[in-house]
């Protein structure tokens, strides 16, 4: 019997969707604190970087083990900074994070509407018949 | 972290660039001012920022890395008054000389700019946050 082509499509694309999209928040929060922090001195900039499930297999070669310190949920890796030399310590350029929260939040827009279509999608075929 | 953690963290950027205002504009109007309280000319202020965290120290990677921004307290300026040559002042002293406080209107005015667009960058926070509500609301439907 062939697949079923809406389950491969629920399984394949839909939990990659969830994961980034909770990255995209969780990035949105770290970029929040730097733009908070954007006059502090001696501040150092947070960053959040996408890891893919290579990279996390890599780095924690047995499931029972506890993640590594600077990986936030969903293993994705957290990166402070070094500190600035500017005159106040501080590494915010605050032109750069607010094209940066801007374009993090655009593309949580961009993944959520591929997600609903996905989703729309499977009720057509699930249903027969578009809402 | 929840999406809610982020508004907070942009409203304490708003709170302490309201508040670098309200020093800045307190050392434009008191600019001329040559009796306090504890007498003497007015002293130029400076508020202090110091990043917060929000999560304990046991907390995953990714909240140990979050901060609020908060005001420490509010510093004064070491520098030594003007004194400008004013015989006529009811402030001045017998060579005529009236102690003014070490504002420059310059300095103030570049600090009340520097302010309002760090207070226009949480704002797009506070925005972005609701954009990505909104989003999440719409996979739903």
């Amino acid at each position: 019997m062939a697949p079923n082509p809406v389950e491969g499509l629920l399984a394949g694309a839909v939990p990659d969707l969830e994961r980034s999209l909770r990255f995209r928040v969780q990035r949105q929060g770290v970029l929040a604190a730097n733009l908070a922090n954007a006059d502090t001195p001696g501040y150092r900039r947070a960053e959040l970087h996408f890891e893919d499930a290579l990279a996390n297999a890599m780095a924690q070669t047995d499931p029972r083990h506890l993640a590594g310190a600077s990986r936030g949920p969903g293993g994705h890796r957290v990166e402070i900074e070094p500190p600035s030399r500017s005159p106040d310590r501080n590494g915010v350029d605050l032109g750069q994070e607010v094209l940066e929260v801007s374009r993090n939040a655009g593309q949580f827009s961009q993944q959520a509407a591929v997600l609903a279509r996905l989703i729309a999608l499977a009720r057509i075929a699930a249903t027969g018949e578009p809402r | 972290m929840k999406l809610g953690d982020v508004s907070d963290i942009a409203a304490s950027g708003l709170a302490a660039q309201r508040a670098r205002l309200a020093v800045t504009a307190s050392n434009l109007a008191n600019a001329e001012t040559t009796r306090t309280e504890r007498g003497g000319p007015y002293r130029r202020q400076d508020p202090v920022f110091a990043a917060e965290k929000v999560a304990p120290a046991f907390a995953n990677a990714l909240d140990r890395a979050l901060h609020k921004v908060e005001v420490e307290r509010v510093s004064e300026d070491p520098r030594p008054p003007i004194q400008r040559y004013q015989p006529g002042h009811p402030d001045a002293d017998e060579q005529g000389f009236v102690a003014l406080p070490h504002v420059e209107i310059v300095e103030e005015m570049a600090n009340m700019i520097a302010a309002a667009r760090s207070f226009q960058a949480n704002l797009l926070t506070l925005a972005k946050v609701r954009e990505i509500t909104d989003a999440a609301l719409q996979i739903g439907r």
